[in-house]
């Protein structure tokens, strides 16, 4: 990068520790620190909300998904309204009534200590874990922008949003946020308008959403159930609703945002803005990967985003990736020049020329990937590589060093909300909890500031040992999945069935994880028509793919807790009341 | 100067602040707007997705 991008990262990113350093200064007692005294105004919580959700990943695996594949992704999202109604209409009064700091607070009194302990404990292993993979996505970019190494870009990146997040507390999160949602927005906004000033002048907006369309990548509804499918409008609004529900509903770090806002009223508007901005949002993100397919039509592209120096290690090698980018570089040039006569004439037989350079193009570029993964041994899917090339690569001195700290920002912005709730669950459910001698509220608000550096040093060091795994951002919604729908189905006992006990719920609960379990392992075999299930540490089969996709994991959890949880309500009733 | 601007856009979106409001339309507005959301991806993939 140039000196002035390097200045530019820098201030930034100080202004961002300065600014969210200074706000933990008022906060007195844990409710100050953990929880803002509850005087958060509702847009300031809504879009921490939002910034929360939109991190590094929003920014490099989604537009790298909708490159490399289409723009289905934003079906996940389109279960959000309907979420936001159910949450506000139940649970922000539910909460607001009992005065909670964490959700799984108000769990203790209906079903005892055991069932808050372990939902709070599943929080705390299920954040810890994906925590990692928030600081780990960033760092792969940030590392190849900047040269630095992958471990050192995880440290830099841990330190700063632990530092902040230890002085700031939840004010400093939330004002910090805002800030981060603002600079990744723009570099958004302008990465968009820049691949519209460097396509060739007789190329409109028009002549690139039919190439994209040509190209099957302008789906953004696929109406085909199938339940091995990842993305179609049945997981999206069914199974994606279970997931908003518990992401948004039971999920600390979403439910601490609106829990620092003074009303009801605030927390419910704070949550609606979610609901009107956050599916349009993901829209763009993915238009916007898409029209960077469309920009490296009219623009020289690697055949690898990542590797730039030919790994061959023998001649043969050498050889057949040498074959590889010839017929890359003759397909990409054909691919050029039949886009612009398909635009020029709109006529099947230029669109299908057009098609067939692309698929060829593509088959050298996938051969030359597999190559690579045979030789090196290691993950080389490109996905999360595409934006940071087109940002080192095509946007202009100064612009680099906003974006990349934009790019920052947005990792931050995710990391800070997750290491305030993760204190926070751990403080108040646990520690305070079960402590037995009484101990002031300086104590517990020095704690709160050691154990949020503990978290920072512990999501530091997941994130060193996650390496570089499949596309981050599926492997964030899968950890969550296992969780999740659980939680939910223990939310709705508590709210919807009056007769559910302790030992139900904790039951329940425990039958909802072993239910999605069995499910994540049932795979079939379309050859053999054969359902088998393996055990994680057995080899699946090549003709075994997963029976059923993640999402669909999260109504299983929830479903399988509340039969389960009511069964054993009824059948130890009279026992346990 | 944000505050202000935010609470006028509540107003706009007829969500006063500190006033009764009527949830209900607020949630069918909600609702007819996640329906909007699916029509309009619906519309988008028929028209612009050629093959």
């Amino acid at each position: 990068m140039h000196w002035i991008d390097w200045s530019i990262l820098g201030v930034l990113l100080m202004y961002i520790v300065w600014d969210g350093t200074r706000r933990g200064k008022k906060a007195d007692s844990i409710e100050g620190y953990l929880l803002a005294g509850r005087s958060m105004p509702w847009w300031a919580a809504g879009l921490s909300v939002m910034a929360t959700q939109a991190s590094a990943i929003t920014f490099i695996g989604t537009t790298g998904l909708a490159y490399t594949e289409d723009m289905r992704f934003v079906q996940v999202y389109l279960a959000i309204p309907f979420a936001m109604i159910l949450i506000c209409a139940f649970l922000v009064p539910y909460f607001s009534k009992k005065k909670s700091f964490t959700a799984y607070e108000v769990l203790e009194e209906r079903f005892g200590l055991s069932t808050r302990l372990l939902t709070s404990g599943l929080f705390l292993l299920s954040r810890g874990l994906a925590l990692g993979a928030v600081i780990a996505a960033p760092s792969y970019v940030l590392s190849l922008l900047l040269g630095f190494p992958l471990s050192a870009t995880i440290v830099i990146i841990g330190t700063l949003a632990t530092v902040y997040t230890m002085f700031g507390g939840v004010a400093g999160v939330i004002q910090t946020d805002i800030k981060q949602m603002a600079i990744m927005m723009f570099g958004l906004i302008f990465c968009f308008g820049l691949i519209f000033s460097k396509l060739p002048v007789d190329v409109g907006f028009g002549d690139a959403l039919y190439l994209a369309g040509s190209l099957d990548k302008l789906t953004a509804l696929d109406l085909t159930f199938d339940l091995s499918e990842k993305y179609n409008v049945w997981s999206g609004v069914f199974a994606a609703l279970f997931l908003m529900l518990s992401y948004f509903g039971t999920d600390q770090t979403q439910v601490q945002r609106y829990l620092t806002t003074k009303s009801v009223a605030d927390a419910r508007n704070s949550l609606l803005l979610t609901a009107y901005a956050k599916v349009p949002m993901q829209f763009f993100i993915l238009l916007l990967g898409v029209m960077l397919y469309v920009f490296y039509i009219f623009n020289e592209a690697p055949i690898s985003f990542r590797a730039s120096e030919p790994v061959a290690k023998t001649e043969q090698q050498a050889l057949i990736e040498q074959q590889l980018l010839t017929d890359y570089e003759a397909a990409r040039t054909t691919r050029r020049e039949t886009a612009l006569q398909a635009i020029n004439q709109r006529t099947k037989s230029q669109q299908d020329a057009f098609l067939a350079a692309d698929e060829a193009m593509n088959t050298a570029r996938t051969s030359d990937l597999k190559l690579q993964a045979s030789i090196s041994q290691t993950d080389v899917n490109d996905t999360n590589y595409i934006f940071p090339y087109f940002i080192l690569t095509v946007v202009p001195i100064g612009v680099v060093g906003l974006i990349v700290a934009g790019i920052f920002a947005a990792a931050m912005s995710s990391i800070d909300s997750e290491l305030n709730a993760l204190t926070t669950v751990f403080i108040v459910d646990w520690y305070r909890r079960l402590k037995r001698t009484p101990a002031t509220e300086a104590h517990f608000l020095k704690s709160s500031r050691g154990v949020t550096v503990a978290w920072g040093v512990i999501a530091t060091l997941s994130a060193l040992a996650l390496g570089e795994t499949k596309s981050i951002i599926e492997l964030i919604n899968q950890i969550g999945s296992y969780f999740y729908g659980s939680i939910l189905g223990v939310f709705v006992l508590l709210l919807w069935v009056k007769q559910a006990t302790a030992r139900g719920a904790f039951i329940g609960l425990f039958s909802g994880m072993l239910a999605v379990f069995t499910f994540d392992r049932l795979y079939y075999s379309e050859i053999l028509s054969d359902y088998s299930f393996f055990l994680p540490w057995s080899a699946v089969p090549e003709s075994y793919s997963k029976a059923i996709e993640f999402l669909w994991l999260n109504p299983v959890g929830t479903i399988a807790t509340v039969i389960i949880g009511c069964t054993i309500s009824l059948l130890f009733s009279q026992k346990d009341h | 100067m944000l505050s202000n601007t935010f609470t006028t856009l509540s107003y706009l979106f007829a969500l006063p602040e500190n006033s009764s409001k009527n949830w209900n339309a607020i949630y069918l507005g909600v609702f007819l707007l996640g329906l909007l959301f699916i029509a309009v991806f619906w519309w988008f993939t028929s028209t612009y997705n050629l093959p």
